[in-house]
Parts: structure tokens; sequence; C-alpha cells
């Protein structure tokens, strides 16, 4: 396969439901990043066959429209994660 | 599976190798961007691009190196300097104490403590010097990590996970070249000039340079080494006997910091 | 059988209300740091570790001197120790407990301190340093506590306990010896780059931990009658006599190789610390006082005639103790990171906040110690009647 084939942006379909995605984002997020920063296996194969970058920038490249996305959850279901500690959140992003 | 063999004091004529790296990645990369343009958000968020390889890398293969030509870096300029510390947030607290640096400048004696300091030249003397983390490949800091938040990579660059370090600054007492910094407080509120590109780091965690990973996984070439008006710094792969970093390590004579405590640094400098 | 602790005179809840003061100031002041970060303590970018580390050092080696009681009592039936064994046992849980809360204090990130369990290193020392910290605590205490606990029925301890309190003995030496090693075992650091740190660390805890117990004693003796007996502190006293020779001997023998050898790396730091470095001589006082209490104590501790003085015996105590208190906190450590790896000489001085937080946590074990030394003593008072 081309290992340069890019992946094209489809906003209904995520790497995965969103029942899943509400569940286990968080462990998504840490296996990514251990996978990734740790193994340099950057690549994440979704069950469709598309090909991603495991970063948290795939998520908010498709989730650029509302910049209150991951705020919105985290304020309903009041939980606190210290991502934006470092990580520059949709929010902070002229 | 592209070859990476970087061209850091790229001439203004392109040599053969040049091109060739051009036409492999250039292809694939603007391919990448191109068709990706989707998946870069219209604000500046870091951009995500497909890698320039996607297998699993194989450790060991890739050795990064950096060639520092001490004898054309000028006085007076720090443009290094100031595009790394801009590009990866690195704070600026204006005190030595809370002092977080990437790479800075320094004078020999300093640099190279246990090499030789009597009769030195004028010249050599009063030389600016480059120092940054050597990446070494037997580094003591990696040892020393309790939750190897500090690690060694596949490519033999020193890595942070800042999501891990506890901040217990063992690998602060572990480098033998101070290359490292504590986050003794917010970083947040010393940026001077922020980048949106690369995140920053939070009180509590080590930090140093990192071979600009970052930029190294877009295909780019170190910051520092891009934005060296002299073409200072060569980097490439210390493992490929054919890259511009190791025939200019067989050309020249070159020296390395305290060579003697078996950490072998990736970081030559050309004296 | 904690209630013993609950029950005591004006001078004992005066005491514990002290400490709890002290306590209190040392959160408050433990909050601005969490809050702020470590920058409101005198550490910085080239003296990285500072007074947490100074007192978790010198603990530690408290802490393993336990075995200089438990070794001839448990190993050689040493009949003269009965009374102050447990003593010793508490001494050390309470010096453990400081220790690990010393790590926490001086931790950037105490909220991620399990990552050292979740991520286990072997090739860490401090991995090693945790689980042998928190195995010796949890030692102690167990053994210590169920012998106490027996003696108070007038039964025979459960036989379990004589393993865990063998093992206590090779567990006492190999806490000091991993913590020598956290620091012999750095390639820039020349000062602490010595074979003879895990001796010289083993020396210092055991002339600077037995004369804690010995001073113990008295402030028992004085404060609740109850009297170890001076045959254990006689025994004791020339322990301590042995082991300060023997660091100081060390010590000679690490000025030797710096000077004699000339090698910049190995003097400097040395240097620094006595003679000072380029016109920087902070510590220099300091070292001096250190070196001549700790000789002088040492030369009266040799005295058969002055060290069977109480007064003299308790003089020549805390002046050991502080002597090693300051060779091996601020001595060691702090000349570890002078000069620094690029040859500058910064120089560090402890913040009011970082004192508040040291003296709180200082508060905290000698509570604890306190509590076990209350119950310790009102069960074996009991038992004597």
């Amino acid at each position: 396969m081309n290992s340069h084939q890019a992946v094209s942006v489809d906003s209904t379909k995520c790497i995965a439901t969103k029942e899943f995605m509400r569940a286990n984002h968080m462990r998504v997020l840490n296996e990514w990043r251990n996978s990734s920063v740790r193994e340099g296996n950057r690549i994440f194969v979704a069950p469709n066959g598309s090909k991603l970058v495991k970063s948290l920038n795939t998520c908010l490249g498709c989730h650029k429209n509302n910049k209150l996305f991951c705020y919105n959850c985290h304020m309903y279901a009041n939980v606190k994660p210290k991502c934006w500690n470092c990580h520059i959140s949709p929010m902070e992003t002229p | 599976m592209l070859e990476l063999s970087y061209i850091a004091h790229g001439n203004t004529m392109m040599n053969e190798e040049r091109r060739a790296f051009i036409k492999k990645s250039g292809l694939g990369i603007l391919a990448c961007l191109g068709a990706a343009s989707g998946l870069i958000p219209t604000f500046s968020l870091e951009k995500t691009v497909l890698p320039a390889w996607d297998e699993k890398p194989i450790p060991g293969k890739i050795r990064w190196g950096m060639l520092i030509d001490t004898r054309k870096c000028i006085e007076e300029c720090d443009k290094c300097i100031a595009q790394c510390h801009h590009e990866h947030n690195v704070p600026d607290f204006n005190n030595r104490k809370d002092e977080v640096k990437w790479i800075w400048k320094s004078s020999y004696n300093k640099v190279f403590p246990t090499a030789s300091q009597q009769f030195q030249s004028k010249t050599i003397h009063e030389r600016p010097y480059l120092a940054l983390c050597n990446h070494c490949d037997e580094s003591p800091c990696t040892r020393v990590c309790p939750t190897e938040a500090t690690f060694k990579r596949w490519d033999g660059i020193v890595a942070m996970d800042y999501h891990r370090c506890i901040g217990c600054r063992f690998c602060m007492a572990a480098c033998p070249y101070g290359s490292r910094s504590f986050n003794w407080q917010d970083p947040r509120t010393a940026i001077k000039d922020p980048s949106t590109a690369y995140p920053t780091r939070e009180q509590g965690v080590v930090e140093k340079c990192n071979f600009c990973s970052d930029r190294l996984v877009k295909g780019m070439l170190p910051a520092c080494v891009e934005a060296c008006p002299q073409q200072v710094m060569t980097f490439g792969d210390l493992n490929d006997p054919k890259s511009e970093i190791r025939r200019l390590l067989e050309n020249n004579e070159t020296m390395q910091r305290k060579p003697e405590l078996g950490t072998k640094p990736s970081v030559f400098y050309i004296i | 059988m904690i209630e013993k602790a609950l029950k005591g005179n004006r001078n004992y809840w005066t005491w514990i209300s002290f400490l709890v003061l002290v306590i209190v100031s040392g959160i408050s002041a433990y909050s601005q740091q969490r809050w702020f970060g470590l920058t409101v303590t005198g550490m910085g970018r080239d003296v990285s570790w500072g007074l947490y580390i100074a007192q978790f050092t010198f603990l530690v080696g408290v802490a393993a001197s336990a075995v200089m009681v438990v070794l001839p009592y448990y190993l050689h039936n040493y009949k003269a120790f009965g009374k102050i064994v447990i003593i010793g046992e508490f001494l050390a849980v309470s010096a453990t407990l400081m220790c690990l809360l010393f790590i926490l204090a001086d931790m950037g990130r105490p909220d991620r301190v399990l990552n050292v369990m979740l991520f286990p290193s072997p090739h860490s020392m401090v991995f090693w340093d945790v689980l042998a910290l928190n195995g010796y605590f949890i030692i102690n205490l167990v053994s210590g506590w169920t012998v106490l606990g027996a003696e108070r029925k007038g039964i025979p301890p459960p036989t379990w306990v004589k393993p865990v309190i063998y093992l206590s003995i090779p567990w006492a030496i190999s806490i000091h010896t991993v913590t020598a090693f956290l620091y012999a075992g750095l390639p820039g650091r020349h000062l602490w780059l010595t074979a003879v740190l895990a001796p010289r660390f083993l020396a210092s805890a055991f002339a600077a931990g037995t004369s804690l117990l010995i001073l113990l004693t008295f402030i028992l003796k004085k404060t609740t009658g109850f009297d170890a007996g001076s045959d254990a502190r006689e025994k004791l006293a020339i322990l301590a006599t042995y082991a300060g020779v023997t660091n100081f001997f060390l010590i000679g023998t690490e000025f030797f190789t710096a000077f004699y050898s000339n090698i910049p790396g190995h003097l400097q730091s040395l240097q620094y610390l006595f003679f000072g470095l380029h016109g920087h001589s902070h510590l220099v006082p300091w070292m001096w006082f250190s070196l001549l209490i700790g000789l002088g104590s040492v030369l009266v501790l040799l005295i058969p005639k002055l060290r069977t003085s109480s007064e003299w015996l308790t003089a020549a105590c805390t002046g050991l103790v502080i002597s090693i208190w300051i060779d091996k906190g601020v001595g060691l450590i702090l000349g570890g990171f002078v000069p620094s790896p690029l040859e500058d000489i910064i120089e560090y001085s402890p913040t009011f906040t970082e004192i508040s937080i040291t003296l709180g946590i200082w508060a905290v074990g000698i509570l604890l110690l306190t509590i076990l030394l209350k119950v310790a003593v009102a069960v074996k008072q009991s038992a004597e009647v």
C-alpha cells in the first residue's frame, strides 16, 4: 500500500463509534501516546482500513468546528482532565 | 521505506544527495500535505501529516547526531536559541534559579572542562560554544529515571514523556552536562512568544532538548539547524556511513564533551 | 494498645500540641509549594536538590541504625538491650516515615508518585529505594508492635515475628546502601562518585543513629522514669564511638584521594566545602564546625571516664548527631552540586517556606515517635510492676 496515502476526512465517521469513544477516548489517547512516543508506531489503522496518525491532533483536526468540543462534555460530566495544562486546547487557538 | 539522509548545511548549490532526498520525500510529503489539507485545522494547531514512514521503526537503525562547527558560530547571534525556544514554548523567567533552557551558548572551559585549558589559543578560547542535550548513547539520565519518563528512543534520541515524569530530578543530578531544566513554576506565565504548534509543559516536570523529534516526524530538520544563518550545525544519521555528518566527522578533527565518562554523546564539535 | 497514647499528663499534651502546631504550619507552607511550585524553595537549575533530600539522606541513616540494637538482641541474645530494642525499632519507623515524606515533599509531581510502582524501572536506584524504605517501615512497625503487644499480654510473641525481625537486619543495611547507590553511580558528580560512599553512609548512620538512641533513653528517663538501662547505654556508646571513628577515618581517606591525586573533578567539591572555591565559601564555617564538633565528640567518647558520665555522654552524642547531620545533609548533598557540570558555582540557601515544610515533617516524625514510645513505655512499665 502506498505509504503516503492520505486520510480522507469524513466527519460522519470517527476512529470508532460515538458510544465507544465516549467511554474510551481516554484509553485511546493513552494507548496512542504510549505507542507513538515510546514505540514510534504512529499509524493507526481504523477498522474501515483508513490510516490515521496516532495524535491528539487527529482528533482535533476533525473536531475543529466546535471549539468547545472537549470542554462541553467535560463540564457536563464534571471531570477536569489535565490535558490542557500542556496541550493547546481548541479554545486557546485563534 | 524512505531514507532520511538530511543535509543540513545546505549550500546554495544543491548537491546530489539533497536532490535525491527531495525526490523521494517531496512527492510523498506534497501528497500528504495536499490531500491532508482536510486534516489540517484552519487555525494553527500542530499540523498533522502522515509521517514519512509508516512501519514501526527498527530500534537502532538510525542514530541521530549533530556536528557543530564552532569556527563559524558568531558571537552576537542567538538565532538557534531563539528559534528553538520559540517553537517549543520554552519559558523565560529572567532569573538563573528558575531558568529553563534547551540550548545555550557558553565558553570553552565550561563546555569542555576536562579538556586541556592551558595556553589555549585566543581564538578558540574566546569563541562561543553551543551546549545542548547530547542525546548520549549510554545516557546516565535514562539509567536513573525511576519511571522511565525519560528513555532512549529507537532512533537514539533521549526522549521525555512529560505525562509520566514525577519531578524527582534524579535525571538532573545524573546528567554530566547540565542539559536538563526543571519547571520550578508554571511555565505558561513566562512564555514570551508562544507557538500553538507545540504543547507547553507544566509545573513539576523536567524538560530538555528533544532533537526536534516533533519536526523530524514531519520530515523537517531541527529548528536550531535550520535557523542558523551560518549553517554551523550538521544534523544527520550517524549510522549511515554515507551521510553528510559522517563525511564531516571523517574529514575533520572533532571533540565531544567529557568523553571520559563513557556517555557516548551524539553531539560533536569541530573546534 | 494505642489507647495508652491517649493518656498523659500536662507536659505530654503540651508537647503534642506544640508538634501539631509545627505540623499545621508545615502543611500550610506545603500548600504554597503545591500551588506555586518548587520555586518557593531555594533550589534551582544548578542546585536541584536541597534541604529535603539532605534530611532524607540523614534520616535513612538513622532508620538503618536500628540494626545496632536488633542484631545483638535477637541474633546474639544480648539481654542488656532488652528494654532498648523497641525504642530502636520505633525510632526506625519514625525516621523511615520522615524519609518517605521528605521524598514526597521534594517531588515536582507527588500526584504521580504511583508511577514508580506502575512502571517499575529496576535500572533505577530510586525504584529500589522506594521498595526498600516502604518494606523497612512495615517490617519494623509490624514486628515492634507485635512484640510489644505480646509483652503487654504477658505471653511470648508469635513465631512468625522472629523471621520478620531477622529480615530487618540485612534490610537495614540495604536501605542505606541503596541510598548511597543513588549518589555513588552518577558520572557527573565527582564528590559522590566514590566507592567509599556506601561504607561512609553506614558508619555515619551507626554513629548518629546510636547517638540519637542514647539521647532518647535519657529523654525517656527524664520524662517518664523509664530507664532502658545504663548497661545498654554504655554498650551503645561504645558502638557509637567506633562508628564515629570509622566515619572520620573514611572522611580522611576522601580528603587524601582528592588532594593527593590533585584531579580537579575530585577535589573541587571538597575544596568548595572546606576552603571555598573561587571566592565562594558559604558553607566553609558549617563544614569546619561539623568536623570539629564531630571529632571532639568522638574524642570524648573514646575516654571511658567521660563516656560513662551522663553529662559528657549527652554532650558527645548531641555533638555527633549535629556533626553528621551537617556533614551528610549540608555538606554531601549541596557539595555534590558545586561546581555545576558547567563549572559554575551557585550557592544555595533554603527559603522560609522550605524550612517550614522541613520542620513540619520532622514534627510528624517526632509525633509518631512520641505516640509509639508512649505506648511502649506504658506497656513496659506495667510489665515491670
